[in-house]
């Protein structure tokens, strides 16, 4: 049984995709470990088979987009319950060493219970605030206020930090880029329209002594990869946003959700070992793993399609 | 009879919350009382049931009873596309709905479609609600809802799965007490069967009398054994009803010796 606990919190109003990411990220976990010293990540029975249903629902989203049929109803569902989902980190056949819990939610907490999602987020060493990137580049923004709540989410953290005094990761994380993101040029308008419309809450992470202990990163992410959005349709029902398949394209190819995981642990294992005396060190994480996580943190994008981090660099660099 | 609804409309700003609603057709933002009785270790619902697909929690409030069904499909979708799902709660206020609370539990483990569907058929999303703070984004029809619970009532419970009869051995005797199996059909007709026979007791010290649920690790339900009667998991392995005693001591004795 893995023994330090790292906790993650998933940010976000309803709608924009923490779940979606959630799932992705599992899925892609592999991917990002491959030659990474024989890292697994293991999650409970119940994480994977809740996640695994997760995963065929934003699949079979894909399939429904590149037949043409009208995909009302094929989204993947939205999160009414707030649960935590849980993982083990260590080397393929060894002990797991760090468990890893993720905290979803569903978006209308903040309204309805905000002591809840300030007590998520104290206890989180990573808020990961999903950003709907449709809502945020379409119609220069329009409906970038109505879906993503921007200073809603805003007061929450400011509200978290100030209370606390804990080192924290804030990762801005983009969601659905796919149109956002085939040029640097794309790129570079996404990283500047996200610092635009994010300026209250990152000027504020920015004063005083709070880059000493809150790092902030922006981190776009290709949920689905083969899909561009389309269209934004008003309808009786209020609004819907359409995506259209990539024709020649397989049907489900995240991008980039793993750079989230690479953030994630090498922020949480500098965390770690920034606590611990050297002589504690030598007997909580064995050295193989800790290599691992190093060479996994090390491979992160930082300032290339659309990635950049914005403060803390400090807190995120693991010295070799 | 309390009823309540947990849903969601179509806009960004509707998203879940349980409403309480009656007669009058207004939707007052209110939680069953049986989710602050369950409050686990996080204090959510998620704790004791997968909520993702439908689970039957028949629990019990100040002594009297009160049913909890999640994730119910309905036809309706968000602004992102995503599919909405009904959750239901009742909650008896005396004695006398009990009868009712035992119909509505053994009709949702039969068949979870019926209750659903009649929820369904009463959330309409046509005109404004008469919600008395902020605007769910649905609206509650009350008497589409109490004609559907009428013929609810009226119906026999058929045995679709014949082919999974009753083990006669492992039938519940006078008391529903811990005891947690694989979901299976032939599971569930035992607890129907226990429901429909009004001669027999609900024990009046469990907070969660029966559930049937998916993916829940049985480890959770054997630490609160003392709180819960009956436990359908479609996680758990075991094809009969284990029950708590010597199997629960040694299994903490295993798990103590082993971690």
């Amino acid at each position: 049984m893995a023994g330090t606990t790292l906790r993650i919190t998933m940010l976000g109003p309803r709608g924009v995709g923490k779940t979606s990411l959630l799932a992705s990220m599992y899925n892609e976990f592999d991917v990002a470990v491959k030659n990474m010293g024989g890292l697994t990540l293991v999650p409970s029975t119940e994480t994977s088979r809740i996640l695994s249903e997760r995963l065929a629902e934003l699949k079979r989203q894909t399939e429904v987009l590149s037949s043409g049929y009208d995909s009302s109803g094929t989204g993947v569902s939205g999160t009414a319950v707030s649960r935590e989902f849980l993982f083990e980190l260590g080397l393929i056949a060894k002990p797991l060493e760090i468990k890893l819990v993720f905290t979803d939610f569903p978006g209308g907490f903040v309204t309805i219970q905000p002591q809840t999602v300030l007590d998520f987020i104290h206890e989180a060493d990573v808020m990961v605030l999903a950003i709907d990137a449709p809502a945020l580049m379409e119609q220069k923004g329009r409906w970038h206020e109505t879906i993503n709540a921007p200073r809603q989410m805003t007061d929450l953290i400011k509200r978290a930090v100030q209370a606390g005094h804990e080192t924290k990761l804030l990762l801005l994380a983009p969601i659905k880029c796919e149109t956002y993101l085939q040029s640097p040029r794309q790129s570079a308008e996404l990283l500047a329209t996200v610092k635009d419309r994010y300026h209250p809450l990152l000027s504020f992470l920015n004063a005083d002594r709070l880059p000493n202990r809150i790092a902030v990163a922006i981190t776009p992410v290709q949920t689905l990869g083969t899909v561009r959005f389309d269209r934004i349709e008003k309808t009786a029902d209020g609004l819907k946003f359409f995506f259209r398949k990539i024709p020649g394209q397989g049907n489900y190819a995240p991008m980039y959700v793993e750079e989230i995981l690479r953030y994630t642990l090498g922020f949480s294992i500098k965390k770690y070992l920034d606590d611990l005396s050297w002589f504690m060190r030598l007997f909580k994480l064995t050295r193989p793993f800790e290599h691992a996580i190093r060479k996994m943190a090390a491979e992160r994008k930082e300032s290339n399609d659309g990635f950049q981090i914005l403060q803390g660099k400090d807190l995120l660099n693991l010295k070799h | 009879m309390n009823y309540y609804l947990m849903s969601a409309g179509s806009l960004p700003n509707q998203d879940y919350r349980w409403w309480q609603f009656s007669e009058d057709e207004k939707l007052m933002p209110a939680d069953p009382p049986l989710i602050r009785q369950l409050a686990g270790p996080t204090g959510q619902l998620s704790d004791w049931l997968d909520d993702e697909g439908v689970s039957i929690l028949l629990g019990q409030c100040k002594k009297l009873p009160g049913l909890l069904i999640t994730s119910l499909p309905t036809g309706r979708c968000d602004y992102q596309q995503r599919p909405i799902r009904n959750y239901f709660g009742c909650q008896a206020t005396s004695p006398d709905e009990q009868l009712a609370i035992r119909t509505l539990t053994a009709s949702a483990l039969a068949d979870y479609r019926m209750i659903g569907d009649a929820l369904d058929q009463a959330v309409t999303t046509k005109a404004k609600s008469k919600a008395v703070s902020s605007d769910p984004g649905f609206k509650f029809d009350w008497q589409q809802w109490e004609n559907a619970l009428h013929h609810l009532f009226s119906m026999q419970i058929q045995d679709d799965h014949p082919s999974e009869p009753i083990n006669e051995a492992k039938k519940w005797g006078r008391r529903l007490r811990f005891r947690i199996a694989k979901d299976s059909w032939s599971r569930r007709k035992e607890l129907i069967q226990y429901l429909l026979n009004d001669d027999l007791p609900l024990p009046k010290h469990l907070t969660i009398i029966l559930l049937a649920t998916r993916y829940k690790e049985s480890a959770f339900f054997w630490a609160n054994h003392h709180k819960i009667g009956a436990v359908l998991s479609a996680l758990e392995e075991s094809a009969e009803w284990q029950q708590a005693g010597l199997i629960r001591r040694l299994t903490g004795f295993i798990r103590g010796f082993s971690g």
